[in-house]
């Protein structure tokens, strides 16, 4: 198959955030706006440049509809809104379509964004009910996010005889990413047995391979390649996207979406999994990750927990994985914050909020920018949404 | 704290009615007599509308499962640690995996692979609920 059309002619031009905290003490509408603000004054925009506004949450509303931030910050133009509802399904997939509205002539530059107050006020999982798909998992004292994703590791861990100390790794290995991420929550270090003697949440998980639960916002803005060269910044090409679902109910097989969406996302991009120079992929728990590593084709099956356990996804690693920290360390924006992380990975200048004071060294006391990088990876919740990105 | 109990739609009530009577039922398709799961209005495989609600032996094997050690709904805070296991079902293993309880058998002892066996759980007005068991 020729490549679509729309390969490598859309970008990320902007990005921006707000502070991450348990407790932001503000409105999901001044979250919204602080980081949407941000991200165009980073893409070298006005407000009245962007013409499009996109938004998720995960099913219940625990943010505010696209029109809200577009009345609020004076907008002078909407061609394009979504407000989508998957959850970590939702972050690529909204960039795929603001993508999508740019190439397709709708819009000129498409805001993406995720705010909510997701810890000090509505925390996922609290307000489940034993009726529609909850008939199936309330009455039986399920209604923890782990109970839908521990399955799939304790499948794995029966398949491939990995163990609960193998995701040990993966939370270490975050966790000194975020350790040099200024605005990650968790930043103080974490050894194999802090993880060991943390308390069980739902088997196979204990508390620290649990992702966080946040107030804050991200946002990115996608122009068209074109345009984006005239901006501040080096633009971050969209080579490939993939916008799927995850299923409603566990997969017989314990199988993921990544293994059907990777070779279309590769085939798109004309790209192979060798070509991936660092991986940001959705981490609701750490079971997850080796999932997705190797549902994308980046470790042979049942090898993903070895590339954690030698330091092969560290930064200077053959595939650095997670490099800001992840869900699991750096803050819980649903995957946003993925998009963002390898947007400055993948720009000339590299991260902006380590802790170098000159140019990058690769001082990994200080220093998390990945080295040369030109092709990154990002997907969402069971590799059901992806978008393979590279530096122009 | 009284369990919550699982509130029926017009395609789940046969099977909570079946539950009722200690038997545990599913969809079969009336074309391509493929099973269903969960109950829908659907068959996936050929999408026919409809479906003929049949007894199942009641008998499978641990799909996967985790145990539960801090619950998050109050009326199963003094159960933890429990498991809940996800038993593909005899009559159609690929098809049929039932989200459920095991009950008598310690955490530490639960397997992916281990043969269970469907029980009603009464104990709570107004629904039953079922839950499985070890088979010797």
């Amino acid at each position: 198959m020729p490549p679509p059309s729309i390969k490598d002619q859309t970008a990320i031009s902007g990005i921006g955030w707000t502070k991450f905290s348990k407790a932001s003490g503000t409105s999901v509408l001044n979250l919204a706006a602080e980081a949407s603000l941000n991200a165009i004054a980073d893409a070298g925009l006005d407000v009245e440049d962007i013409d499009g506004v996109l938004n998720f949450q995960y099913n219940t509303t625990d943010t505010i509809n696209p029109r809200e931030l577009y009345y609020a910050l004076g907008m002078t133009g909407c061609n394009f809104q979504i407000l989508d509802a998957h959850g970590g399904g939702s972050a690529c997939s909204l960039i795929a379509a603001a993508a999508m509205a740019i190439h397709a002539g709708m819009c000129k530059n498409v805001l993406v964004f995720r705010a909510l107050n997701g810890r000090s006020a509505r925390r996922s999982g609290a307000t489940r009910l034993p009726e529609g798909p909850g008939q199936w998992t309330v009455p039986f004292g399920s209604s923890h996010a782990a109970a839908v994703f521990g399955p799939y590791y304790t499948a794995y861990m029966a398949r491939y005889g990995a163990t609960t100390e193998d995701l040990a790794h993966i939370a270490v290995t975050q966790r000194a990413h975020a350790a040099l991420n200024t605005k990650a929550q968790m930043r103080a270090p974490m050894s194999v047995a802090d993880h060991q003697a943390s308390p069980w949440v739902v088997y196979p998980f204990r508390l620290f391979d649990c992702c966080l639960q946040s107030d804050g916002a991200t946002a990115v803005v996608v122009s068209s390649a074109e345009r984006a060269r005239t901006l501040r910044h080096a633009p971050v090409l969209i080579s490939a996207m993939i916008g799927g679902v995850y299923p409603p109910q566990p997969d017989p097989a314990w199988e993921i979406e990544a293994k059907r969406t990777a070779p279309i996302l590769y085939d798109r991009a004309g790209l192979k999994p060798q070509d991936v120079d660092f991986a940001e992929l959705y981490d609701p728990f750490t079971g997850m990750v080796p999932l997705h590593v190797e549902g994308f084709g980046l470790a042979p099956d049942g090898a993903a927990t070895e590339l954690f356990r030698s330091g092969g996804a560290g930064l200077d690693g053959t595939l650095p994985v997670n490099t800001h920290g992840g869900l699991l360390s750096e803050t819980y924006m649903q995957g946003l914050n993925h998009v963002v992380e390898a947007v400055q990975q993948l720009r000339p200048g590299g991260v902006v909020d380590d802790l170098c004071t000159g140019a990058h060294d690769y001082d990994r006391a200080h220093c998390r920018q990945v080295r040369d990088p030109h092709v990154g990876l990002v997907c969402g919740e069971c590799g059901s949404s992806s978008l393979l990105l590279r530096s122009a | 704290m009284t369990r919550p109990i699982p509130i029926p739609d017009a395609d789940s009530a046969p099977f909570w009615e079946g539950c009722r009577e200690h038997r545990l039922l599913a969809q079969r398709c009336g074309e391509c007599g493929c099973w269903r799961w969960p109950p829908g209005a659907v068959c996936p495989h050929c999408r026919n509308l409809g479906g003929n609600w049949t007894q199942l032996r009641g008998t499978g094997t641990i799909s996967s499962f985790v145990v539960v050690h801090q619950a998050n709904h109050p009326a199963f805070s003094d159960a933890v640690p429990y498991t809940i296991v996800f038993v593909a079902l005899d009559e159609a293993p690929d098809d049929l995996l039932l989200q459920s309880n095991l009950i008598d058998c310690p955490w530490e002892d639960v397997r992916v692979g281990m043969r269970v066996e469907v029980g009603f759980d009464d104990s709570t007005a107004g629904a039953s609920i079922p839950v499985f068991h070890r088979v010797p």
